[in-house]
């Protein structure tokens, strides 16, 4: 499905802005037949003693204080709207794209003048600038519509250089200037389509604000002359017989009104359709629903009660993009996480090994849908618990690390007091007491000289410090489980191993369980006790570490060993799994891995595989026993 | 030696420190690379390792052209790039090409699969229409993906088939150099290999020569015959990829191996012992990278005086390589020999100071 397709597909099912669309075509359509629609003449009254009457037969909407019919007149009206728009409009993309084009591509000097001036137009109010301009050049409609189309050409290019200066620094913009695309080509081949969605969308809004503008310009005597019906004129005409009557000045008035909000509405849907994420429906996340109707066939283990987490038959479901279908992305998830353990999860990215994760505490991100049979925290139930119940389990008893630790803090205030937050919201410690609390978790983390950085800001940390930061949020609440979504992924390597230590330690020392998230083996292999290997969507193989990486018993296993590179001697081609994972829709009823897998014989396609004990731990392989698999040490 | 293809000499690039908060303060100056020299040979690949903010990104980018270096020479073949002026002539834009880490970012989500790979096509080769498709076809193919990919968005594909596509449109234009940018950072593990694979055939078939910059040192050992490292805008060590990987010269190599995990857990085991023998302090670098000093000194196990007062010369390794390290000129007098021989000395190797081991527990 193409960009264009998606867009428009969210515009139509957007209702507001579809009503929008539709009453701007009508009055599209009423402009270009006003001659063949209108009942009575646009200047001319019918008959000279019918003024001011009020709506009739033949005078639809009454008529004026010379006695024009309203009707007609509201009709012709639209037309100076939409030719007041349209002109306004062309003249501020035709001078403000190529504008700001220029000045958002080049920069320097020639940006910091035209900027200047950009900045001294837009200061002053666009009506009292097309006055100003309208005093030099004459009154007269198209004049005074030249006037705010060059006012609005300021907001254009104002808009246009911000965005190309986001889009400037992609990486495709240099990799066009790298395979030798001249300045030309690459600022209207892939600058300008890529900011484009947001000049459509201002345009929109542009116009409503012309057909503003040509109201209050007419109304004033400066733009529409007499003898044209605008719909500002009419509001001007109307006052004049507004000791006698104020009804003419209330169908042009209604037809403003109802334009510029249309215009409104539909740049609004048009900004949600290109919003690169869909925007409706709830935001946010959902809860763990009970499955007893989901996991179906198979019976359902009972939890372990010795391991602090135990998850039974965890399955998410998303629409599928673009048909709306259910799709599974995790089935039948069953996990143990002992006391004091480390269990790390690890997959490809797809396997739906982070959804798992966020599953875990209830928080399955919009429009997912997550069913378990049980998901027990320490003996606790967590699956049907109410809302506030579980956030307040998930802000004691859980910590989480991401990816990230920017994205995890927010930029505006001290690491500090961010740490502090869940310290006074959950525990309900006073500022004073949480203040000490975080300068000790800072001490604990490693983060030098805690006293002085906790008022620090997160810009001031490095990488590796900020996730510091991060694991110390995560146990600031004394939490029992640590989650760590690829926790050092984005950290440097010779700082990746100090932050593993870390949370190593912190395990150790607390006696706290932790379910490590990551595709590197290696990563693994220094801090799991017991690993689950996720693939497509299912758990394939669990086992203790030394024992699932020595000895593999499924061969999505032993590929992801193979395929991870040591620092060895090499000879020949590197190891592969061929193929990718495919995406959810895509996976099939029988073995999930069977496609990739260099193992595969007929039986792996004969229908579902189940989880199946094996020498140390279980695998869901077809042919489990049969196989010699090659481990770490092979 | 025969003539290398690439020759950078003495490169230093600084960015200008810009305005700070008050309009009268400026920022300092960042000193992104330093006096860097290296080469690369017709056919060759060459690794570039470091962490980020080492300054290798910048270095690529100087060799495309991106940015001016203000000192230093950059030759490729008949070009001497540092003497371009504001246009670059078409000719080195044929010449070296680029494949960037982000397998998202780097293609223009607005155009198809055939617009993208086309477009140095037409701009090089003037090919137009149905000739331009084929050729785009063709290019499609010899990286792995087929002709009907061509009327895609690159939204369609996964990272290592959008990577694919950022590779066969580097290669449209028969370079003799391509910089791959962390290549395959991005990439899942069964992925990365399969991109590697795919640049090795690649190569046998094109002769094209790589720098292939990168974070980790076992993907790059596997990738590469040769391998730079640097370390805060210096280049460290450079060394043939096996020696460098075996018998390392200088001491943030030497941390750097011994920081890339193994999924072997009794190995692993054994390296974390050895990295937190190594480790000093609780930072990778920071600040602004030093001019008169060696900026691994704060981190260096091995770190003497000398290495606060002036930046090492260049040595020649045993191995075949150059180090820049005091070690080598001064102390223990290395003169070229592998770290290793360092070992017995235990005075040394274990000098993690006892306040520092209490901070990061």
């Amino acid at each position: 499905m193409s960009t264009r397709q998606r867009v428009q597909s969210r515009l139509l099912q957007n209702k507001l802005a579809m009503a929008g669309a539709v009453y701007l075509v009508v009055i599209v359509l009423v402009a270009v037949f006003a001659p063949l629609l209108a009942p009575h003449d646009e200047v001319l009254a019918t008959r000279f003693q019918d003024i001011l009457f009020e709506p009739s037969g033949e005078y639809w909407l009454g008529t004026d204080q010379v006695g024009r019919d309203i009707a007609s007149r509201l009709m012709f009206g639209a037309r100076y709207a939409l030719f007041a728009g349209v002109e306004a409009v062309s003249v501020a993309l035709i001078i403000g794209i190529p504008l700001g084009l220029t000045i958002g591509y080049f920069r320097g000097w020639v940006d910091r003048i035209v900027m200047r001036a950009v900045e001294a137009v837009a200061a002053v109010p666009a009506i009292v600038m097309a006055m100003a301009i309208i005093a030099g050049l004459g009154t007269g409609l198209t004049k005074a519509m030249l006037a705010v189309g060059l006012v609005y050409s300021m907001i254009i290019a104002r808009l246009t250089r911000a965005e190309v200066f986001a889009a400037r620094e992609e990486l495709y913009v240099d990799g066009a200037i790298a395979s030798g695309a001249s300045n030309r080509r690459v600022m209207f081949r892939h600058v300008l389509p890529n900011v484009a969605p947001a000049l459509i969308v201002q345009t929109t809004l542009l116009f409503a604000s012309a057909v503003l503008a040509e109201a209050g310009l007419s109304f004033l005597g400066i733009g529409a002359s007499s003898n044209q019906a605008s719909w500002g004129r009419m509001l001007r005409d109307a006052q004049t017989s507004i000791d006698r009557t104020i009804w003419p000045a209330i169908p042009p008035g209604i037809m403003v009104f109802f334009t510029v909000i249309a215009f409104n509405v539909f740049g609004d849907g048009l900004r949600d359709a290109f919003a690169r994420q869909a925007r409706g429906g709830r935001v946010g996340v959902g809860d763990v629903q009970a499955a007893a109707s989901v996991t179906g066939d198979h019976p359902v283990r009972p939890p372990n009660t010795d391991a602090l987490v135990s998850v039974r038959g965890l399955s998410v479901v998303f629409p599928r993009p673009g048909t709306g279908d259910d799709v599974h992305v995790v089935s039948g998830v069953d996990l143990d996480i002992g006391r004091g353990q480390v269990l790390a999860l690890v997959g490809e990215s797809g396997s739906g090994k982070s959804i798992t994760a966020l599953s875990l505490m209830g928080l399955v991100p919009d429009p997912g849908l997550a069913s378990a049979a049980s998901i027990t925290l320490d003996g606790q139930e967590l699956v049907g618990m109410p809302f506030d119940q579980l956030r307040g389990i998930r802000g004691t008893q859980m910590g989480v690390i991401f990816q990230e630790p920017f994205a995890a803090l927010n930029p505006a205030y001290t690491v500090g007091r961010q740490v502090a937050e869940p310290l006074r919201y959950h525990l309900g410690l006073s500022k004073a007491a949480a203040r000490q609390r975080v300068i000790e978790l800072f001490g604990e983390v490693g983060i030098p000289d805690p006293a002085t950085r906790i008022d620090a800001y997160p810009h001031q940390f490095s990488g590796g410090m900020a996730q510091r930061v991060v694991i110390a949020m995560a146990l600031a609440c004394e939490p029992k489980l640590l989650i760590a979504d690829e926790p050092t992924t984005a950290l440097d390597v010779t700082v990746q191993g100090q932050v593993l230590d870390l949370i190593g330690d912190l395990a150790r020392e607390r006696n706290m369980s932790v379910l490590l998230i990551t595709h590197d083996l290696g990563v693994v292999a220094d801090l799991a006790d017991d690993v689950a290997v996720m693939y497509a969507g299912e758990i394939v193989e669990t086992g203790r570490l030394v024992d699932v990486f020595t000895d593999p018993q499924h061969p999505y296993t032993e590929g992801l060993i193979s395929a991870i590179p040591r620092n060895e001697a090499r000879s020949g081609d590197l190891a592969t799994i061929p193929g990718v994972v495919p995406s959810p829709w895509e996976w099939p009823d029988h073995c999930h891995f069977a496609d990739r897998c260099a193992h595969a014989v007929d039986a792996c396609r004969q229908g579902p595989v189940e989880l199946r004990v094996s020498k140390s731990g279980s695998s869901r392989c077809v042919r489990l026993g049969e196989l010699e698999l090659a481990g770490v040490r092979a | 030696m025969t003539e290398p293809l690439l020759d950078i000499d003495g490169l230093t690039i600084v960015f200008p420190g810009g305005r700070g908060q008050l309009p009268w303060q400026r920022r300092p100056d960042v000193r992104a690379v330093q006096d860097a020299s290296l080469t690369v040979g017709v056919g060759e690949t060459v690794g570039l390792v470091g962490e980020s903010g080492s300054g290798k990104t910048t270095l690529g980018r100087a060799v495309l052209r991106f940015l001016t270096p203000v000192e230093g020479s950059i030759r490729l073949g008949r070009f001497d790039v540092t003497s371009f002026g504001r246009v670059v002539p078409p000719a080195y834009r044929n010449a070296v090409q680029v494949v960037f880490q982000d397998p998202v970012g780097s293609l223009n989500p607005s155009m198809v699969v055939a617009d993208i790979v086309g477009e140095p096509l037409m701009l090089h080769e003037g090919l137009k229409g149905e000739a331009r498709r084929a050729r785009a076809a063709e290019l499609l193919e010899q990286v792995g993906l087929r002709a009907e990919h061509l009327d895609r968005y690159p939204h369609e594909f996964s990272g290592g088939q959008r990577q694919r596509i950022a590779i066969a449109r580097a290669l449209a234009t028969s370079p003799d150099l391509i910089v791959l940018d962390e290549p395959v950072s991005a990439l899942d593990v069964s992925t990365q290999s399969q991109v590697i694979n795919l640049l090795e055939q690649l190569q046998r078939d094109t002769g094209a020569a790589y720098l292939f910059i990168a974070h980790d040192l076992a993907v790059v050992r596997h990738a590469c015959e040769r391998i730079v490292v640097m370390y805060h805008s210096r280049i460290v060590e450079t060394a043939p990829a096996d020696a460098i990987c075996e018998q390392p010269t200088h001491p943030y190599t030497e941390l750097l191996l011994a920081s890339i995990p193994d999924p072997d857990p009794d190995v692993q085991r054994r390296k974390s012992e050895h990295r937190r023998a190594l480790t000093r302090g609780v930072t990778g670098a920071i600040g602004a990278a030093p001019t008169d000093s060696c900026p691994f000194a704060d981190r260096c196990p091995h770190v003497m005086d000398i290495c606060r007062e002036s930046f090492p010369d260049e040595v020649a390794t045993m191995t075949g390589g150059t180090v820049a390290c005091h070690l080598h000129t001064s102390g223990p007098r290395l003169g070229g020999r592998p770290l290793a021989e360092l070992s017995g000395d235990e005075a040394v190797t274990s000098t993690r100071r006892p306040a520092e081991k209490e901070a990061t527990t």
